[in-house]
This record gives C-alpha cells, sequence and structure tokens, in this order.
C-alpha cells in the first residue's frame, strides 16, 4: 500500500467514526441485525457439517424454515462457501467448501 | 465511454440504457453526433441483460445485449452516465436543457479497479434485486457479472459501518460521504427509452403472487433458466424442489379493467411459450401447462414457435384462472374453468406457478413532471402520428422509442431505436442548418 492509499484508507475510517456517532440508533439496530445474519449462516454451515444434504435436511437441523434454507444456502453458494454436491430424490444437495 | 465526471454539452440525449437506448445511441454516434446516456441504474443493458433466452430463435439475450453495451461503452463518441437520474429536460429554444443527478455510489470511480475485494469482506447479506429476491447479494457489490461499468455500489441504509470494505480496497476507493452530484446538460435532440416495469406481483391478491412462495414473476423464471441463476438450475422458492408440474397463468396482469390495464401486453404469450419450452428443455419429465384466453402470436415465427412448443408436449389449456391457493407443502393449487361447454371448475395442484405479468411504463413524464409530453390513455407516450411516425413526441426534438411508446417485443424495440435515431439526426441537421443560416 502506497502512502497516498494508507493516508486515504485513514480518510475513510475517519469518515466511519463520524458516521458511526451520527448513526447510533441505527447502528444498534443494524449490529442486531447483523448478529442475526451471522446466526443464520452459522446454523446453516453447521447443519452441513461434513455431509451433503438437501434444503429441507438442512432448515431441519438448523430449526429453520426451507424458504430460508435456501436463501442462506443460495447466498453461501454464490459466496463461495458452499456448493452444489449431487441429488436426493428431488432435491439437490449441498456440502460446504 | 464510462463517464466519471459531468459534461455540459452533447449534440442528443438518451435517457435509458436498455436495448433500444444503447441502439439509437449507437447509431446516432457512429454517424458522428456526441451522444450521452443517462441510466438510472447501476449497469447498463435494461431487462434485456437479464433475460436467459429470447424467443422465437432461442438465442442467448446475453449474446446479443452484451456487444451493444460494449459499443457503447468503448464508443469515442458516446458518454455513458449510469446510476443517474433525469431530473428535468427543457426545452430552451431549439434545444433543451436537461438537470442529471449522478446518486452516489459511495465508490471514488477514478480509483476503483473492479476488483471485488470490497463485496468479498463485507459482511451483510441482502436480497440480490438482479435475481428478483431469489439470490443474495452483498451491501457493497458490483450489480452482476457482467455489469458495465464494473463499479460496485455501496448501500449505505445497510451498511453496517465495520469499514471491512474500506481496508480491503487496495485503491482506497470506498467513499462513505459521497454526496449526490447534479449537474447541467445541453442538447439539440433527446430519445427517450426509458422501456417498462411490469404489474406488481400482487395486483391481483386472488393469484397470491407476492405471498404464496412458489407462485413466481415471469422474471424470476428467467433468472432460473439463466445458466448463472441464483439455484444453479430450476428449484422452487419455498424448499429447493426440482419442480415436476409447473403452470403459467397468461393474462395475469393484462386485459383486465380493473387493474387499469385493459391493453394486451402483446409479448406474454411469447414468453410464456419461450420458457415452458427452455424448462422443458432443463426438465424433460416436468409436466407444463399454459392455462390461457388465447394465444397471440403475431410476429414473424412466431405460429410456428407456439405450434412447436405444443410438438414438444406443452399442454396448453384454454381455462379462466379464478384463484391460486396451496397446500400444507406450499404446492400451488389452480382454480380453473376450462372454456368449454358444460365445464365444471376444478382444481389442479402444481408445483410451481408463474404469473404472465403484463408490462406498464417505468417512466411516465408528464405523472413525474419531468417533461411536458403527452402520454396516452395507458400512460405511455403519445406520438401525434402514431401511424406514421410511432418515435414523435408531442415536443418537436424529443423521440422516443422502444416500450416507453407502448408493450413490444425486442425486434421492434430496436426497429423503433434506429427509426428514433434517424429521426433525431434528421432534426439535428436541421437545427444545425437553421443555426448556420
Amino acid at each position: 500500500m502506497d502512502q497516498e492509499t494508507t493516508r486515504n484508507t485513514s480518510r475513510a475510517l475517519e469518515q466511519l467514526k463520524r458516521l458511526r456517532q451520527e448513526r447510533a440508533e441505527d447502528g444498534r439496530r443494524k449490529a442486531e441485525r447483523q448478529k442475526e445474519q451471522n446466526r443464520l449462516q452459522k446454523a446453516v454451515l453447521e447443519a452441513l457439517g461434513d455431509a451433503e444434504r438437501t434444503v429441507p435436511e438442512i432448515a431441519e437441523a438448523a430449526g429453520l424454515d426451507a424458504r430460508t434454507a435456501l436463501w442462506w444456502v443460495t447466498a453461501l453458494r454464490k459466496y463461495n462457501k458452499v456448493e452444489t454436491a449431487g441429488k436426493r430424490g428431488d432435491y439437490p444437495t449441498y456440502r460446504r467448501k | 465511454m464510462i463517464a466519471n465526471h459531468p459534461v455540459d454539452k452533447a449534440d442528443a440525449l438518451v435517457v435509458g440504457a436498455g436495448i433500444a437506448g444503447l441502439q439509437a445511441a449507437l447509431d446516432l454516434a457512429d454517424q458522428g453526433f456526441q451522444v450521452v446516456i443517462a441510466e438510472r441504474q447501476p449497469s447498463i443493458g435494461g431487462h434485456m441483460i437479464n433475460l436467459s433466452k429470447v424467443f422465437p430463435t432461442l438465442d442467448c439475450a446475453s449474446c446479443i445485449t452484451t456487444p451493444r453495451m460494449a459499443s457503447a461503452s468503448h464508443h469515442p463518441n458516446i458518454r455513458v452516465f449510469t446510476y443517474t437520474e433525469v431530473e428535468a429536460i427543457r426545452p430552451v429554444g431549439d434545444r433543451f436543457e436537461a438537470t442529471l443527478t449522478r446518486k452516489p455510489r459511495h465508490i471514488d470511480e477514478d480509483r476503483c479497479i473492479g476488483c471485488k475485494r470490497c463485496e468479498e469482506a463485507c459482511t451483510v447479506y441482502l436480497p440480490d434485486e438482479y435475481e428478483h429476491g431469489l439470490g443474495a447479494k452483498k451491501a457493497v457489490s458490483i450489480p452482476f457479472t457482467n455489469a458495465i461499468p464494473q463499479y460496485p455500489v455501496l448501500d449505505m441504509d445497510e451498511c453496517f459501518l465495520c469499514g471491512g470494505c474500506a481496508r480491503a480496497c487496495p485503491t482506497d476507493a470506498i467513499d462513505y460521504l459521497q454526496q449526490p452530484e447534479t449537474f447541467r446538460l445541453e442538447a439539440g435532440a433527446v430519445i427517450l427509452a426509458t422501456g417498462y416495469d411490469m404489474t406488481p406481483m400482487d395486483a391481483k391478491s386472488q393469484y397470491g403472487g407476492g405471498r404464496l412462495p412458489n407462485v413466481i414473476s415471469p422474471w424470476q423464471a428467467e433468472r432460473l433458466l439463466a445458466p448463472h441463476g441464483p439455484y444453479g438450475g430450476v428449484l422452487r422458492p419455498s424448499d429447493g424442489k426440482v419442480p415436476d408440474s409447473i403452470a403459467f397463468v397468461q393474462c395475469a396482469g393484462s386485459r383486465d379493467l380493473s387493474l387499469g390495464v385493459p391493453y394486451c401486453s402483446r409479448v406474454c404469450c411469447m414468453y410464456a411459450i419461450k420458457q415452458a419450452m427452455l424448462l422443458s428443455g432443463s426438465l424433460p419429465i416436468a409436466d407444463i401447462t399454459i392455462y390461457y384466453m388465447d394465444i397471440r402470436a403475431f410476429g414473424k415465427g412466431y405460429e410456428q414457435f407456439y405450434l412447436n412448443a405444443k410438438a414438444m408436449g406443452i399442454e396448453f389449456v384454454k381455462a379462466k384462472v379464478a384463484r391460486i391457493t396451496e397446500d400444507e407443502d406450499h404446492n400451488p393449487i389452480v382454480r380453473i374453468e376450462r372454456q368449454e361447454a358444460d365445464a365444471a371448475p376444478e382444481e389442479v395442484r402444481h408445483d410451481l406457478v408463474i404469473l404472465s405479468l403484463g408490462m406498464v411504463p417505468a417512466w411516465v413524464p408528464d405523472r413525474d413532471g419531468i417533461v411536458p409530453l403527452q402520454t396516452g390513455s395507458d400512460r405511455f407516450l403519445l406520438s401525434p402520428k402514431p401511424r406514421v411516425s410511432p418515435t414523435l413526441t408531442s415536443l418537436p426534438g424529443v423521440f422516443a422509442c422502444g416500450a416507453a411508446t407502448g408493450p413490444k417485443d425486442i425486434v421492434d424495440s430496436i426497429v423503433e431505436a434506429g427509426a428514433a435515431a434517424m429521426q433525431a439526426a434528421a432534426h439535428l441537421q436541421r437545427t444545425l442548418a437553421g443555426a448556420v443560416r
């Protein structure tokens, strides 16, 4: 990272400090949402474990409804944490990457 | 070229960078005119870049759109402003003054190299508009893989202010405090290629759109069929099951006075047939049914396309759909009445239902107070000479093309874009000659 970039990154972090102060209430709400997102993500990844599972199986293991489980599998698949493994019956199976 | 900084003058302003806007801009630029494109989305390409294939040839939609996107973004006579709203267009003498506002991406476009490290670092997941809610994106993300330009947008309404993106960015392109930038542009002609929207999914509440998870929109169906779609295949949204029985409900947003859309949207029959054929290819053993009032296959090769679909085994049922409910497994139950003598109402269970929604204008200039133009009773832009000069508008020097003037397919949109470009070029030559005299 060159000197100018380092200087400007500090500027971005200064901007953040200011924004965090200005948006403290909003920040708390978003922090709660982030915790919930982290929990759901963790639940899906733990439900997969080392196995290949379908969405209904993931949903049952994670204690989620199947639609939410599918949305998270789709998100994690896009961002390379999960991949499609094969097929069982009418359902594709997924595994952790 | 992609423009990162305002310009104050152009020969023509093209509003909208879907297939019609891109074609009109290229046709003008190739004649030597300086063109500015203003597109409100973060990428050019419009709806077409979102489609899987086109009817009746089943050509890849992206293969038709992407070269035009690339040509426009590299053309020396074109300046492309994305994520830019048109606030006003006012006639001033024989020219126009447009007020444009560049919305903040919270990215310094002069620094961004499109490396996506900010997106990788971001921890906030959001529904992805490009996938029509079926997939996910991050709070800072490039809109889609082949977006032009390859700049991300940071959604400050959703940002968690963790600073991860700023720390990950190798060129320090994140600007949390970036503000909208308004500028004025003077142009000799304007082409409106502002496109269409679809009727809302919940417009006919009895069909369960937006409420029943396995009743989806045609745009969602396009994404399911796309090679890089959200699920990597055709699955239903409630539980990721490969559907075995799929139904289309035609006229689910058109030819309906109660919706304020009494007209035929012209393309729904053909896009439903196209999607049915593609589904049949992806899921060879699935039962595919189209519930319709009548099939309107008006274009060249369209009737044969329809007959091919029938020959492939797609079932066409002439029936009115009264309502759609679901069972405990979220299987949609479609209540129909066949258009046959003595037909009694019946209920048919499917795994997935696609509502063939109708087309409505994406931009109503009178309503939005942007430019004083006449619109028809259908709210699409009105030409004073619809039979002989459909690209004229009520304001000389302002032209319109594509779905801005009414529902139409891609072929007709491209043809009309070329016509609008020719009309605009003739107008520019006339006003230029007048100025010289």
